[in-house]
């Protein structure tokens, strides 16, 4: 009866997986390139593709929701944080065309299956080389090897060769690119205090002079406070020493500063936020309930809930608006179906909730009265497949009438006295 | 429960109309994957071990069997286990228990709870029902006896015929029949 569950599931949901395609023997390679694509984590096709230190890769949702949890590499388990992560742009490519040829390929495959299956093993031979894509079929063609293998070698080589300068002017840049990335990493030299430091909320390089002010907004604040300074050069060192330390301790002058900020910053959120520009993390435990519902009013999600809830809420919205801002930008959703996505998965956090806490439901009567409508509609959707099998249907309906005492909702039943011999 | 079967139902026709895993990502991604994961078991062929939602209502509530490996004292015997997925399924590790009573030096005889690192601080969001049921089935033959939950079965582990006898002492071999 189990089996019968899984399978019925099996075959109403079509979920690609990498079995889709023949095995090795007849279709070599593509189950394993089908894999290659998909991220380990949420086992689809890669969404946003990011590249960790250690070199594996992951959806960006995927990692940066791991990564909110532990900062590990899921892995190899070495030491990750979300400045690590780096977009695979090739990787997004690939992933891009084989989502265009996967149903294609997929296609001719199983037409070269069913072939060979009529042909007998004569037609094998044949088949491995119908199932790869036209283009290598090409390929084998022109050059005029014959043994696929060194079709392949022949192909990979060359591409190697023909790239190799482009891969050394690009390794070049993104040298330049990490150098210019780690000079500020040395904030602690004492050359230069009022440098440029990394905020270890949002990873943005804000002067060291208003960092603790930035981390109080919330990271709001990122102009330097340094012009006021430079107004009040004719000031004497007495003076120059107190502002010193009004910056450090935000004194009056400090936060009525801090607060203009907090008010453009407010009006810039309001619309203008792109959609390739990072939202900070917030620290959910320094801030007071009226920030976070500032926060969320800001973004347009819904206040509903209690605390927690709020903090769910907002974390996980920066986390999908981070993640949107790794894609493409072709391929962004816009902030309106980001927060469809959003509510979609407080729905499913919800019904996962509840599924849990089935055992709540003590008094099946009135449950069944107080969700009758959904019940016959659930009856009325479930009949036409139940039809064929009038005798399971039967069978169901006695084993379940001492849970509700009706036929309403056959599974509901089940699972009822699932809870009550488990409890 | 009314709520899964609504939840589910959408989510199944979002998988057939996005073939190519196109990026609904959080639409219904837990069910996803988690249907996912039962494709994976139900088309590899992993010796002795089995795992299916008890319901098709509720993706979220598996039941699986491990055989025993054989060649160790718990070769010949079946175990049921239930699997309980969290709803922030693979960022936080599925609950699982042994239903079978299983006389273990990891396993508690009278909760059926487990003490397996990778199911509390060592899991990764890339393990899957089936690298967990294989890893249980490898711990039934090579148990961490420096960390006992059942301190009985760790003792006697260096004495086979009597951990066999303990174990059988406690074993009901499941019936297939029977749901739950």
């Amino acid at each position: 009866m189990v089996f019968n569950n899984a399978q019925s599931f099996l075959d109403a949901a079509d979920v690609p997986d990498p079995s889709d395609f023949p095995p090795s023997d007849s279709a070599p390679g593509l189950r394993q390139l089908d894999e290659a694509l998909r991220c380990s984590i949420c086992r689809e096709l890669y969404a946003a593709p990011m590249t960790l230190n250690c070199g594996h890769c992951y959806c960006s949702l995927c990692i940066r929701s791991v990564l909110n949890e532990k900062q590990e590499c899921p892995a190899c388990r070495k030491f990750a944080s979300e400045e690590h992560l780096r977009k695979n742009v090739a990787m997004e490519s690939a992933v891009k065309a084989w989502a265009l040829a996967r149903e294609f390929v997929l296609r001719l495959s199983k037409e070269q299956e069913r072939r060979a299956q009529l042909n007998g093993i004569d037609g094998v031979a044949e088949d491995i080389e119908g199932a790869r894509p036209h283009k290598r079929r090409r390929r084998a063609h022109s050059s005029e090897v014959i043994h696929d293998d060194d079709v392949e070698i022949v192909g990979v080589s060359s591409r190697h060769f023909s790239s190799s300068g482009k891969v050394r002017r690009l390794s070049a840049e993104h040298a330049r690119h990490s150098s210019c990335s780690s000079t500020p990493k040395s904030p602690s030299t004492p050359d230069n205090t009022d440098g440029p430091v990394e905020c270890p909320l949002c990873q943005k390089r804000v002067p060291l002079d208003v960092i603790n002010q930035h981390i109080d907004s919330s990271c709001r604040v990122f102009t330097s406070s340094s012009s006021t300074g430079a107004s009040g050069s004719g000031t004497t060192h007495k003076g120059k020493q107190k502002q010193e330390w009004s910056k450090l301790l935000g004194s009056d002058s400090g936060s009525s500063r801090r607060a203009k900020e907090k008010g453009k910053g407010k009006e810039r959120a309001g619309g203008e936020l792109s959609e390739d520009e990072y939202l900070p993390k917030v620290s959910y435990h320094t801030i007071k309930d009226k920030r976070l519902l500032e926060l969320l009013h800001e973004h347009e999600l819904p206040t509903t809930g209690e605390r927690a809830a709020w903090v769910r809420r907002h974390e996980k919205w920066v986390m999908m608006h981070n993640a949107n801002a790794d894609r493409a930008s072709s391929d962004r959703r816009t902030r309106a179906q980001l927060r469809r996505d959003l509510r979609a998965w407080e729905d499913g956090l919800r019904a996962a909730a509840s599924g849990k806490q089935r055992h709540v439901v003590t008094d099946a009567v009135a449950y069944q009265a107080a969700n009758r409508a959904e019940f016959a509609q659930l009856v009325e959707a479930a009949r036409p497949k139940k039809k064929p099998t009038e005798e399971e249907a039967a069978d169901d309906g006695q084993t379940e009438g001492r849970g509700t005492g009706r036929e309403d909702g056959p599974a509901i039943a089940i699972v009822l006295d699932d809870s009550v011999s488990e409890s | 429960m009314d709520q899964i079967s609504t939840s589910l139902a959408p989510s199944r026709n979002v998988q057939k109309s996005t073939v190519a895993g196109s990026p609904g990502e959080t639409v219904g991604s837990v069910t996803k994957r988690l249907s996912n994961e039962l494709m994976t078991l139900m088309m590899s062929s992993s010796p002795g071990i089995s795992a299916f939602p008890k319901s098709d209502s509720n993706l979220f509530d598996w039941a699986g069997t491990i055989e025993g490996p054989p060649g160790t004292v718990y070769g010949g015997l079946a175990f049921k286990i239930s699997i309980l997925f969290p709803s922030n399924y693979p960022y936080a590790a599925p609950t699982i228990k042994f239903e079978t009573p299983c006389f273990h030096p990891n396993v508690d005889i009278a909760g059926g709870s487990i003490c397996l690192d990778i199911l509390q601080d060592k899991w990764s969001a890339i393990y899957s029902v089936q690298t967990i049921l294989i890893s249980l089935q490898s711990l039934l033959g090579e148990p961490n006896n420096a960390s006992p939950l059942n301190p009985d079965a760790a003792r006697l582990w260096d004495s086979p015929d009597e951990f066999k006898a303990q174990l059988l002492k406690h074993y009901r071999p499941l019936q297939d029949g029977s749901s739950a």
